[in-house]
C-alpha cells in the first residue's frame, strides 16, 4: 500500500503522465486499485477542466463601486504623500541638521560663554585673554588685565578688590539693602545694579559708567563721595596723591600770602588720615601762617604741637626752622622759656643750618 | 488579450503587472477592470469552498474592498490574483469556521443550495457527478484540486493556503488518485469508457 501511495504521489503529480514508466507499468499488472485510478484519471481532469469554464453569477461591481472609489481616492493620497516624501525627509533633515547645529552652536557658546563662580577669597586673573566670572548676587565681571579678588562676600555685600588691572562689571539690579563694592587703594566704588568699567593704574583709578549710576567714595578722609552717572567717567587719585596734590597748593598757598585759604588747606590736609611726619610738617605751616598773622601765642601752641609730632631722629628741613621760629617767638612772647627753646634746637639738629645761632643765642640768654 | 471598454489587458504577469502599477497609482478605472478580471474565478473558488451563493458572493464583495483598501500593503512578491484569492480563501475558511462554530450545519445549508449553485452543465452529467464527488472530498485536497482547475500553479497554492510547497504537490496529486478511484467506485469510470466507445463507433 505504502508503494502505491509513493507511485502515485509521483506519477499523479500536476503535469507528470504515468505514461510507459516501466516501474509504473508493472505496479499496474499487479493492483487493480492503481490501475483502477489511472483508468478515470482523464475523467477526473476533465472534468476540472470543464468546472472553470462554466460561467458563474458574479454580482455587479456596482455593489461595491463607492467603498472601490473611496479606496481609489486614498490610495491617490496615499501615492502623493509618498512622492513628497523625498522632499519631507530632505526639510525633515535640513531642518534637524539646523537644529543640530544651532544646539551644538548653543551648547558651545554656553559652555564658553558661560562664567565660573568667583567664591570668596578667590581671584580672577586675565592672561592673554579676558577672563569673566560671575558672583553669587549675579553680577558678571570681566577681567581684561590684572587681577580681582572676591575679598568677602555676606549676604548682602559682596567686596572686591582690585589692585591693578582693568576691569567691566554689568550689575543685575540688587535687592534692597544688598551692594556690591568694588574697592582700589584710591577709591570705593558702590552700585546697586549698573554696567561700568574700573581702571586702576599709577595712582588713580578711573571709573567709567555705560549704565546706572555709581557712587565713588574715594580713600582718605574729608574726601566727599562722587556720583558718576551713565555716560560720565571720573578719574581718583590715591589718597597719598590726593594728601600731596592738598600739600602742595597748600605751599603754593602760602607763598603768595594767601594765609586764611592756607589754613583751610591745612586742615583739609590734616583730616585726609596725614601720617604723624605730615601732620607736623602741617601744623608748623600753619604756625608759620598764623604768626604771619599776628597770632604769635596761637603759633607758639601750634610749633609745639608739630615739633612734639615729629618723631624722634628725623631731621627734615622744615622741622629745623620751626625750632628756630618757635624759639625766636618765645624771646618776644616769654624771655625765659627761649633759652630752653633754643637748647631744644641744638640737641635736636645739633648740626643744623640754625645750629651756630642757637648757640649763640643760648650763650646770650645765659649771660642775660 | 482581453479587450474590455477600450483598456487593453495584456495576458500573464506582464498584464498583471500592470494592473497592479495602475492600483497602486489609485486608477478607479483599474479597480473595475480588476474585478471583472478576477471576481468570476474567485467567485468559483468561493462556491466550491462554500457551497452557498449568497455567503460566497458576500465574501466575495468583502475580499475585493478588503484587497482594495490594503493594495498599498501588496508587496508584489506573489501575484495580484493569487493575493486576492488569497484573501478570499482566508476568508471563506474564516466563515466555514465561524459556521461551524455556532453548529449550523452546512452541509444541510450546502445541499440545500447545491441544485442552485451548481453550474449547468447542458448535458455534461458526468462532469456534474465528478464535481459532486469533489464535494465530498476533505477540503483541503478539494481547495488544491479547484486552484489548481483555476490555473493556479503550485507556488502560488502553496502561497494562498499558507501550506508548504510539498504539502500542495501530496495533497494534489493524492486528490487526483482519490477522485479517480472515487469516480471509478461510483461507476463513472465504465460510464465514461462506454461514452468513449460510442463516440468512437
Amino acid at each position: 500500500m505504502s508503494d502505491c501511495l509513493s507511485l502515485r504521489e509521483r506519477y499523479f503529480a500536476p503535469g507528470s503522465e504515468p505514461g510507459d514508466a516501466p516501474e509504473w507499468l508493472e505496479h499496474l499488472h499487479v493492483c487493480a486499485s492503481c490501475r483502477l485510478a489511472a483508468q478515470g484519471l482523464p475523467l477526473v481532469d476533465r472534468a476540472l477542466a470543464e468546472g472553470v469554464e462554466v460561467p458563474v453569477t458574479v454580482p455587479s461591481f456596482d455593489t461595491i463601486a463607492l467603498a472601490a472609489e473611496e479606496a481609489a481616492h486614498r490610495q491617490r493620497q496615499r501615492v502623493k504623500v509618498h512622492r513628497s516624501l523625498p522632499f519631507l525627509y530632505t526639510g525633515v533633515a535640513a531642518a534637524a541638521v539646523a537644529a543640530g547645529l544651532v544646539v551644538v552652536v548653543w551648547a558651545g557658546h554656553t559652555r564658553l560663554g558661560r562664567p565660573k563662580l568667583l567664591v570668596p577669597g578667590a581671584e580672577l586673573r586675565a592672561t592673554s585673554a579676558a577672563q569673566t566670572a560671575i558672583l553669587s548676587s549675579g553680577a558678571r565681571l570681566q577681567v581684561e588685565a590684572g587681577a580681582i579678588k572676591l575679598s568677602s562676600a555676606s549676604k548682602n555685600e559682596e567686596r572686591l578688590y582690585l589692585d591693578a588691572g582693568r576691569i567691566s562689571l554689568e550689575v543685575p539690579k540688587l535687592a534692597s539693602g544688598d551692594s556690591l563694592v568694588l574697592e582700589t587703594p584710591d577709591a570705593e566704588v558702590r552700585v546697586r545694579g549698573t554696567r561700568f568699567q574700573v581702571v586702576r593704574a599709577g595712582n588713580e583709578t578711573h571709573v567709567q559708567v555705560v549704565e546706572g549710576l555709581v557712587e565713588v567714595r574715594p580713600e582718605g578722609i574729608g574726601r566727599p563721595p562722587l556720583l558718576v552717572r551713565a555716560g560720565q567717567s571720573v578719574t581718583v587719585a590715591s589718597a597719598e596723591a590726593y594728601r600731596e596734590t592738598l600739600r602742595r597748593s597748600m605751599l603754593n598757598t602760602i607763598d603768595h600770602g594767601e594765609f586764611t585759604a592756607a589754613e583751610k588747606q591745612i586742615g583739609e590736609l590734616l583730616g585726609a588720615g596725614a601720617d604723624k611726619k605730615q601732620q607736623a610738617e602741617a601744623h608748623a605751616l600753619l604756625a608759620w601762617s598764623m604768626a604771619a598773622r599776628g597770632k604769635r601765642s596761637e603759633a607758639i601752641a601750634r610749633y609745639h604741637q608739630a615739633l612734639g609730632l615729629l618723631p624722634e631722629g628725623q631731621q627734615p628741613l622744615w622741622a629745623e626752622n620751626a625750632c628756630a621760629e618757635l624759639a625766636i617767638l618765645l624771646e618776644q612772647e616769654a624771655p625765659r622759656e627761649a633759652a630752653a627753646a633754643w637748647a631744644e634746637c641744638l640737641r635736636r639738629f645739633p648740626h643744623g643750618v640754625h645750629a651756630a645761632l642757637a648757640r649763640s643765642r643760648a650763650r646770650l640768654d645765659k649771660g642775660r | 488579450m482581453q479587450h474590455r471598454d477600450g483598456i487593453l489587458f495584456l495576458p500573464g504577469e506582464a498584464g498583471e503587472r500592470a494592473l497592479c502599477a495602475r492600483l497602486v497609482a489609485g486608477e478607479s478605472a483599474a479597480y473595475r477592470e480588476c474585478y471583472q478580471q478576477f471576481a468570476p474565478k474567485l467567485m468559483r473558488i468561493l462556491l466550491r469552498m462554500l457551497r452557498n451563493q449568497a455567503l460566497a458572493e458576500e465574501i466575495l464583495q468583502e475580499t475585493f474592498v478588503a484587497a482594495f483598501r490594503s493594495i498599498s500593503r501588496f508587496r508584489g512578491d506573489a501575484s495580484v490574483s493569487g493575493w486576492f484569492a488569497r484573501i478570499a480563501v482566508n476568508r471563506a475558511s474564516n466563515a466555514l469556521r465561524d459556521e461551524a462554530r455556532r453548529g449550523k450545519n452546512m452541509s444541510a445549508i450546502a445541499d440545500a443550495t447545491a441544485h442552485a449553485v451548481e453550474p449547468r452543465f447542458e448535458g455534461r452529467d458526468l462532469t456534474r457527478k465528478i464535481l459532486a464527488i469533489l464535494d465530498e472530498m476533505e477540503p483541503s485536497k478539494k481547495l488544491a484540486l479547484v486552484l489548481q482547475a483555476e490555473g493556479y500553479s503550485v507556488a502560488d497554492i502553496a502561497a494562498i493556503t499558507g501550506e508548504p510547497r510539498g504539502t500542495i504537490l501530496a495533497r494534489l496529486s493524492r486528490g487526483r488518485a482519490e477522485l479517480s478511484l472515487r469516480a471509478a467506485a461510483a461507476g463513472l469510470v465504465e460510464t465514461q469508457r462506454s461514452q468513449v466507445l460510442e463516440d468512437q463507433s
